[in-house]
């Protein structure tokens, strides 16, 4: 096979290249673009780490502090789907935080033959409809904030998630302190979540650099 | 059939079915009669309790068959009715006070209304053995934190209207919804009540339902000077999205 000269393949090349990018660039729909994590590498990311201080007895209940970024939020790997069981007519877990775009899977896993219901209020509000035992139903949450879960038939089967937007959040432990790790450099919301609201639920603006700690003092006051 | 019997046997059944008897309304002022009723999730087999159809709680422990009791729609119980409208004034049924009881069995209510008053007072009484820790706070701050001691009563205020989630430290289950309401029109009810709200000022009037679990539902309503609109509001999971 006669050898092109080089002024021709590299040009060539080049074209192929830009053509090959441009064909493949529709089928990258929304979900792939998600799914391609962030093109930042871990030197340059940044972490938050405090302390939450209370006016009153603190609930025991989960507290959570998330960050909601200036300008919107970077695109990021879907976290995989969260199973919640039904099981002697009980959501387990009772409680859970879920990131925007993560499926929940919500699982009649009961021994005997009970149907049971999930329907959904708050933030996103949904009825998933009477579903038998060994069967599930999925969804995906695309709204931040609280959302309820019921059953319909049984009354005591109560759950609740908290739906934040990005996997930038922590729960509060007992001695108060928590910590986000992994978060792009960049100007955030910091925001906080009481499952048993019982204070003023806080907003701190906040600055995250690269390959740098900012520490935060979170007040919950009454 | 003789048809005269046939009209007296309807007129009877008519007579039988009417009801409730309201007094007319003023000529200057509405009235509004709103019929609550409550509708099962569609598609649930069996009937309700024990029926060997898989939800039998023979051989269960209390505490497990407790969590398989359902929901009784025929007699669904603390459906707040919530009138909304600037030229409503005072002068509503609302509730100056009202009283929650917790014990081992739970709450008494699991939704309490009360007016929008300074002084309104809710009684927290505690049947428990163990003092219960009790909190709250809506979208405004107001809120409150108390003990109640065993066997004692608490009583605290909330003034602020809006939506409050009862929180206790002891029983991190308990789901109690505390309503205050955002005009003194308002009233609970269960369902197949009718609830009926007399001298309203005419104007357009929003007729909100709240029941406890139950997505909200909403009607607006023209009341008119001596005249009495009904109003039907069935709470339900079904058509949800529908629902507003």
């Amino acid at each position: 096979m006669p050898r092109l000269p080089r002024h021709i393949v590299w040009p060539a090349a080049a074209l192929l290249t830009a053509a090959l990018a441009l064909a493949w660039k529709p089928l990258a729909n929304a979900a792939e673009r998600r799914e391609r994590p962030p093109a930042i590498s871990i030197a340059e990311l940044g972490s938050v780490a405090g302390r939450a201080t209370f006016s009153a007895a603190r609930p025991k209940q989960p507290l959570i502090v998330w960050l909601e970024r200036e300008g919107g939020e970077l695109k990021g790997k879907i976290e995989p789907p969260l199973q919640i069981g039904q099981k002697g007519a009980v959501f387990t877990p009772p409680f859970a935080v879920v990131v925007l775009g993560q499926k929940v899977v919500f699982n009649n896993d009961e021994d005997k033959e009970i149907d049971h219901n999930v329907y959904m209020l708050g933030a996103e509000k949904k009825d998933h409809g009477i579903f038998a035992k060994g069967a599930s139903v999925t969804h995906t949450f695309e709204t931040t904030g609280e959302v309820s879960l019921y059953c319909s038939v049984h009354k005591l089967m109560d759950g609740k998630l908290f739906v934040v937007p990005s996997t930038a959040y922590a729960f509060v432990s007992d001695d108060g302190s928590f910590s986000i790790a992994g978060v792009a450099p960049g100007n955030y919301t910091l925001k906080t979540y009481q499952k048993a609201k019982r204070f003023r639920d806080v907003e701190l603006k906040i600055a995250v650099k690269a390959g740098e700690m900012t520490s935060v003092a979170v007040e919950m006051k009454r | 059939m003789n048809p005269k019997l046939t009209l007296l046997a309807l007129s009877v059944f008519a007579a039988g079915c009417g009801g409730k008897e309201y007094p007319q309304p003023k000529p200057d002022r509405a009235q509004l009669l709103v019929k609550l009723a409550a509708r099962a999730k569609e598609g649930v087999k069996g009937p309700k309790g024990d029926s060997g159809d898989g939800y039998s709680s023979a051989g269960m422990s209390p505490e497990r068959a407790k969590c398989y009791e359902r929901v009784d729609y025929d007699d669904l119980e603390d459906i707040a009715v919530l009138l909304k409208g600037s030229s409503l004034g005072d002068g509503g049924p609302a509730p100056t006070s009202a009283r929650l009881t917790i014990s081992n069995d739970g709450p008494d209510h699991r939704l309490v209304l009360l007016g929008p008053k300074k002084h309104t007072q809710l009684t927290l009484r505690n049947s428990m053995k163990v003092t219960l820790t009790l909190g709250c706070m809506g979208p405004s701050g107001d809120g409150f934190l108390t003990s109640v001691p065993p066997g004692q009563e608490g009583v605290v205020t909330l003034s602020d209207p809006g939506i409050y989630e009862l929180n206790c430290d002891e029983d991190e289950c308990l789901h109690v919804t505390l309503v205050v309401a955002p005009t003194t029109w308002a009233a609970l009810g269960k369902s197949g009540d009718e609830v009926f709200f007399d001298g309203v000022v005419p104007g357009e009037i929003d007729v909100v339902i709240q029941a406890p679990r139950l997505p909200d539902v909403s009607r607006r309503v023209s009341a008119t000077a001596g005249i009495r609109a009904t109003v039907d509001a069935e709470v339900s999971v079904n058509r949800m999205e529908e629902s507003k």
